[in-house]
């Protein structure tokens, strides 16, 4: 009964996420498609050809989207994973004035703050550079990092650590051994998130980014404007490879154990 | 207290110190270099990279910058263009407003951006460009300054802080198949069709520029001649003719596309027309139709009219910001893209499909026979058909109240 319902979720979810993709493949090598022909009328890969062009940015652009993701992901643990276990697991003055800063980034949307940032980056001479864009997009990805840590250690229990300072290991192999294996699959959904929260920033990456920085967002934007549908297309199935390669990623480590799902669900 | 807190309040006191620190930090104040001679600038610019503000929404032209702009001023200048895809140019603009309040009057980012009307005014007045620079340009010779369309800017003066490199003139594309071949070419005869096939026509809503430049045509057809909106704003005038506008969309609105409960989007419009289900799309660019047939997104039964009455012109330019680091570089580009040359490829049909921007008889004899051999493309009206019925734009104001005005008196009636 249990694998039943398991399939149907998973069949579920490849039906929404799948279709819409199966069209944006269709429109990507379509010519001619115009309504109501169920097939386009005509193919071609002009589309796919601009996307390998040197025209395009794409491969600049996926690398720099890469680059960015990834150290914006490591900070967020850096930052987050602390936070979170602090937030979780002890009491001190001013914790709910933390928590609801913490927050703010999600309720107040990034636009609002990001022409202040700018000036300040000006200052800080870190506008138009990556190393600007990254600290941009640590604002709205630490804070989902610390959501999904706080259910995660609010789960854990010290105790193992505990016994296993009391035989002798020292903070590092701690760590390594008992704490990390205990919050892993929380921890790779929460990155996931970061990553993800980076990749598809646009406003900010632009404002900040100056244009000096091409993430594929930037690309992405101004084509969805325009009237090329098969490039936009094809564009748009490059951006979301990714998530796409995340999602059957968490969906496995949800599947694998209780432990994320349980770190899911706040007590 | 524990650890994880104090580590907090540490990280915070840090992050503070250095913030406020930093801010008093002076930012680059030396204004960038002025040239007096051609020759200086293009020195200056050899070996250089000029960043390129554009909006990036069409795969085609970012390819024809990249080969037919950017590969030749490397080759004949040795300036790299650097093609910055933008969605909106404006979202530039706030950019390099921030920059100026910081005081940031050197080493900017953007080098050249791809601009006109409303921004130009914007970035004009808000001393955000760099010159006047457009007499510095050897080819600004073939450019028809004269002209007042050429001059101004949807009547802003130009004053050299622009230059051109693309003409635009409105037209209306039709599906022949829906429409005949003998398309409604006034706003009577276009109402009359319209209540005749009800869902069959609509228009992008406002603040589009299309959209906005269709209820603009309403205006000088309501006054019978463009002159009233070429000063400045008045609102006597503005109420004269406005409801003599309102009436006739109000009027229509029951039979437009969806029962004129929502208007779609420009981008929208060329999905509605390629499939059939409306007839009528408007455009900017007198070439787009024959080219959005060749690159397969129109089927080939569009084609292209003018309005008797005539339809509004203006100039895609380009400007370089007040903070530019690369002037030079800058001015190299936007000198190349008036040449005789350039614009003669931008006006081939087969690669650009553009208006050319500079006065084709000041071209060379070779240059004018080259010209005149274009094949236009089958829905592509002649050059001399369209610069007959060519209109100027108005000032920003008029546009803006024309704006409000049908976002009050259409949208919410």
């Amino acid at each position: 009964m249990s694998s039943f319902w398991r399939g149907s979720l998973v069949g579920g979810i490849g039906v929404v996420v799948g279709l819409p993709l199966l069209v944006q493949v269709i429109w990507s090598f379509a010519f001619r498609w115009y309504f109501p022909d169920l097939l386009p009328s005509e193919w071609g890969l002009h589309a796919w050809r601009y996307v390998f062009s040197d025209s395009s940015r794409v491969g600049e652009a996926l690398l720099t989207s890469l680059g960015i993701g990834l150290a914006v992901s490591l900070l967020s643990i850096g930052i987050g994973m602390p936070a979170a276990r602090a937030l979780a697991l002890h009491d001190f003055p001013g914790k709910g004035l933390v928590e609801w800063l913490l927050l703010v980034p999600i309720v107040v949307p990034g636009v609002v703050a990001t022409m202040g940032i700018h000036l300040v980056f000006i200052h800080l001479r870190v506008a138009d550079t990556s190393l600007g864009v990254v600290l941009v997009h640590l604002i709205p990805a630490v804070p989902y990092m610390i959501l999904v840590m706080v259910s995660v250690f609010a789960n854990y229990d010290t105790a193992l650590e505990e016994t296993a300072r009391t035989l002798g290991a020292n903070a590092v192999r701690v760590f390594w051994f008992v704490t990390l294996p205990a919050i892993l699959p929380g921890l790779l959904v929460a990155t996931l998130f970061t990553f993800l929260i980076s990749w598809s920033q646009y406003v900010t990456t632009l404002l900040i980014g100056g244009g000096r920085v091409i993430t594929l967002s930037m690309l992405l934007f101004p084509l969805i404007g325009g009237s090329n549908n098969a490039t936009a297309a094809a564009i748009s199935l490059v951006f979301v490879a990714p998530a796409l390669l995340a999602l059957g990623f968490t969906a496995r480590s949800l599947a694998k154990g209780p432990s994320v799902l349980g770190g899911l669900g706040r007590p | 207290m524990n650890t994880y807190s104090n580590w907090l309040v540490f990280v915070t006191a840090a992050v503070v110190l250095l913030l406020s620190g930093c801010a008093a930090a002076p930012a680059g104040t030396a204004a960038p270099p002025v040239y007096t001679d051609w020759d200086d600038v293009l020195a200056a610019a050899k070996g250089t990279t000029v960043h390129w503000y554009m909006w990036g929404g069409s795969d085609k032209i970012n390819t024809d910058v990249d080969n037919d702009i950017g590969k030749t001023v490397l080759a004949r200048y040795g300036v790299t263009v650097n093609r910055v895809p933008v969605a909106d140019i404006a979202e530039i603009l706030n950019k390099l407003l921030t920059e100026s309040s910081a005081g940031v009057t050197a080493g900017g980012s953007v080098d050249l951006l791809w601009i006109n009307g409303e921004n130009f005014k914007t970035a004009k007045s808000a001393n955000l460009l760099y010159g006047p620079f457009v007499d510095l340009l050897p080819n600004s010779r073939y450019v028809n300054w004269d002209d007042p369309a050429m001059a101004n800017d949807f009547g802003t003066p130009v004053d050299g802080y622009e230059s051109p490199w693309g003409h635009a003139q409105f037209v209306m594309e039709y599906d022949t198949a829906q429409v005949g071949d003998t398309p409604p070419t006034t706003f009577e005869a276009l109402a009359d069709w319209i209540r005749a096939h009800p869902g069959k026509f609509t228009y992008p809503a406002i603040p589009d520029f299309t959209g906005s430049v269709f209820v603009r045509h309403l205006f000088y057809w309501a006054a019978g001649e463009p002159t009233p909106f070429l000063g400045d704003f008045d609102q006597a005038i503005f109420d004269r003719y406005a409801p003599q506008v309102w009436d006739y969309l109000n009027g229509i609105e029951p039979f437009l596309w969806r029962e004129g409960e929502t208007y779609p989007e420009a981008a929208a419009m060329t999905d509605l027309l390629a499939n059939g289900e409306i007839a009528f799309n408007m455009s900017y660019s007198p070439g787009n139709a024959s080219l959005s047939i060749a690159q397969g997104i129109y089927p080939d039964t569009i084609r292209t009219f003018v309005f008797e009455t005539g339809t509004l012109a203006n100039n895609n330019y380009v400007a370089i910001p007040f903070n530019a680091s690369n002037p030079a570089g800058a001015l190299v580009v936007a000198n190349w893209l008036i040449d005789p040359e350039m614009q003669l490829i931008l006006a081939d049909p087969a690669r650009w499909g553009w208006l050319m921007t500079i006065d084709p008889s000041r071209l060379s004899a070779a240059q004018q026979a080259q010209l005149a051999s274009y094949d236009l493309g089958v829905a592509t009206l002649p050059a001399d058909v369209l610069a007959a019925k060519a209109l100027p734009e108005p000032q920003g104001e008029w546009v803006a109240a024309m704006e409000k005005g049908w976002v009050e008196q259409v949208l919410q009636k």
